[in-house]
């Protein structure tokens, strides 16, 4: 599976490069996310702008991957497209995470502490 | 009077499989002119719908195929799905609520969330067990001008 991390403004930012985060790739996902976020405490912005589909495993992996950062950091969501955002709101999930319009968004608010 | 228009592929219940069935049924919603929102949601159902046949009709033999027919009419969208696999058991089909959310992140679900997300989105959900074969049927209503 796809996936790239950059840091910006003491957020780590993970790019997931596919259009689909389903029952195919929810395993891949969960263990790429752990690799990709094991190496450091900031917390985790993932965006999602490329992805236009996740269903219930893909759900499943995110909110498994929120778990594997343990309680003090955060995951923040960014770029959601309708068809996810549909998912997160209908299952309650969009209450559980910090989602963003943009990582421009979800990164501006580290503005001060850098 | 409007004639529906539809379509009938048989692939394999594999999670590659599924995701060439809702690949040529997303052409097909576009070809017949559905909204994107209605396209989103029947994405979602069959979906999970089909994830179900693939996690557990054929856990016993190993392989087998899916069958999906999709009927567009001015109302609704009309999905059947056909799998030879194990019956699904009656308490499936109760009816679900949201996961409570008011835990510790570490007791937050990771599952469970499926036939949820085909309750709220379709409507005649049915099932029957006809001669050795599952038939599940849904329909989504199509959002009016």
């Amino acid at each position: 599976m796809q996936m790239s991390s950059t840091n910006r403004g003491g957020y780590e930012v993970v790019s997931i490069e596919e259009t689909r985060i389903d029952a195919a790739v929810a395993i891949a996902f969960k263990d790429q996310m752990r690799h990709l976020t094991e190496g450091t405490n900031a917390e985790v912005i993932l965006d999602l702008s490329n992805v236009s589909f996740i269903d219930s495993s893909g759900l499943g992996a995110i909110v498994a991957a929120m778990k594997q950062l343990g309680s003090a950091r955060k995951l923040h969501l960014a770029g959601l497209m309708p068809n996810v955002e549909k998912v997160f709101r209908l299952t309650r999930m969009d209450m559980v995470f910090a989602i963003h319009t943009s990582v421009d968004d979800a990164v501006g608010l580290n503005v001060d502490r850098a | 009077m409007t004639l529906p228009i539809g379509f009938d592929i048989r692939f394999d219940a594999t999670e590659l499989g599924v995701r060439g069935a809702l690949s040529q049924l997303q052409s097909f919603l576009q070809r017949s002119s559905v909204q994107d929102d209605d396209c989103g949601k029947a994405e979602i159902v069959v979906a999970e719908a089909l994830n179900n046949v693939v996690e557990h009709a054929y856990a016993e033999t190993g392989n087998g195929t899916i069958d999906l027919r999709c009927r567009q009419s001015p109302l609704c969208i009309d999905i059947t799905i056909l799998d030879r696999g194990v019956p699904v058991p009656v308490h499936v089909f109760a009816k679900r609520q949201p996961p409570n959310i008011d835990v510790e992140i570490d007791d937050l679900p990771e599952g469970g969330f499926g036939w949820m997300l085909i309750q709220e989105m379709t409507e005649n959900l049915s099932y029957q067990r006809v001669d050795g074969t599952n038939c599940l049927r849904m329909a989504i209503p199509l959002r009016r001008e």
